[in-house]
């Protein structure tokens, strides 16, 4: 290897440069990060690369007061080469002592000026109270759809219990709720489409026993049966 | 050489690469597709610098480069104002 390559030549001759030698000096000469492939021999390389990519980056946040970023993206769309009798040196640095500096910083002006930290508060306050507001409406919506649900599987119930023929008909009248229920919309339409047919002829005539099946049915021959047996001896 | 913005340098990079390689022989079989982009919040400066022998600075197809050497160094740096950070507005 020649001697004048950017790490040791012309590079560490440039302000501000802290190549592998030091020079630079001060507190930046060694990086926080590093990475070093110091020398590679390669006889041959046949490279066939599509969409390469390397990112580097640094980022540091100080709540919403300081937000800082540095990095470097580079890309290789497409590399198709042959090189042969290969030599390569790689350095990456990445050092952190700006990005220190400037955060502590961003915290001695926080320790002087306390009320940057009441301004800063404010702000989460109103996202917290917007979320309970949030959370709060949700819950009562959720509540007040299960208790509207409640009422009126209630009185689908008392409605069914007293044999009144507007059961199936205030489920099939609400396919929301049915719908819901059943996760099927045409299952259970198909259902109530059903007894509110079977329920036609008890209004026209309710011949006894026509409706043995039914709640009401239930309850007239619980009827009986318990004249009957006042009636036996 | 070439050279994309060239910054101050009164302090050392965030962040820097290094690289030099050299060949004895070179053969592209495709032009290479390369792009590098930089970012830095709030400000930031960096520099690309190559040195190329026996290497054109677009380089061709099925071309045979001899005796080649690349230098390459990349650099990035935060800008630093130095001015305190102002306090936050108070709706944000």
């Amino acid at each position: 290897m020649e001697d004048d390559t950017f790490g040791t030549g012309e590079l560490a001759e440039r302000p501000g440069y802290t190549g592998r030698h030091g020079q630079g000096g001060g507190p930046s000469a060694e990086p926080d990060v590093l990475l070093d492939v110091p020398q590679l021999r390669v006889d041959e390389i046949i490279l066939d690369v599509e969409d390469l990519s390397a990112h580097v980056s640094v980022e540091a946040n100080v709540l919403n007061l300081l937000r800082l970023s540095v990095g470097a993206d580079v890309q290789l769309g497409g590399v198709h080469l042959e090189i042969r009798g290969v030599e390569a040196q790689a350095l990456l640095k990445v050092r952190l002592d700006k990005i220190a500096e400037i955060i502590n910083r961003v915290l001695t002006t926080i320790d002087r000026n306390p009320e940057i930290v009441d301004q800063i508060v404010p702000p989460l306050g109103a996202v917290t109270s917007e979320l309970e507001r949030t959370a709060g409406r949700s819950v009562d919506e959720v509540s007040g759809a299960v208790g509207s649900t409640a009422s009126d599987l209630d009185r689908s119930v008392a409605d069914a219990m007293t044999g009144e023929p507007g059961v199936s008909d205030g489920m099939a009248g609400e396919p929301g709720v049915s719908d819901a229920m059943a996760g099927e919309p045409g299952v259970s339409d198909a259902m109530a489409g059903e007894q509110v047919v079977a329920e036609a002829p008890q209004h026209a005539a309710e011949p006894a026993g026509s409706n043995e099946g039914t709640p009401r049915g239930f309850l007239r021959r619980l009827k009986q049966e318990r004249n009957t047996e006042e009636l036996s001896p | 050489m070439s050279s994309a913005s060239e910054g101050p340098h009164e302090n050392a990079p965030d962040i820097e690469f290094v690289a030099t390689v050299k060949a004895e022989h070179l053969r592209f079989r495709q032009v290479p597709r390369t792009d590098i982009r930089f970012s830095g919040t709030p400000s930031y400066e960096s520099s690309t610098v190559s040195r190329r022998r026996n290497l054109p600075d677009r380089v061709a197809a099925d071309v045979d480069y001899y005796d080649v050497r690349v230098d390459y160094r990349l650099i990035n740096r935060l800008r630093d104002s130095g001015a305190p950070p102002q306090p936050p507005h108070p709706h944000l």
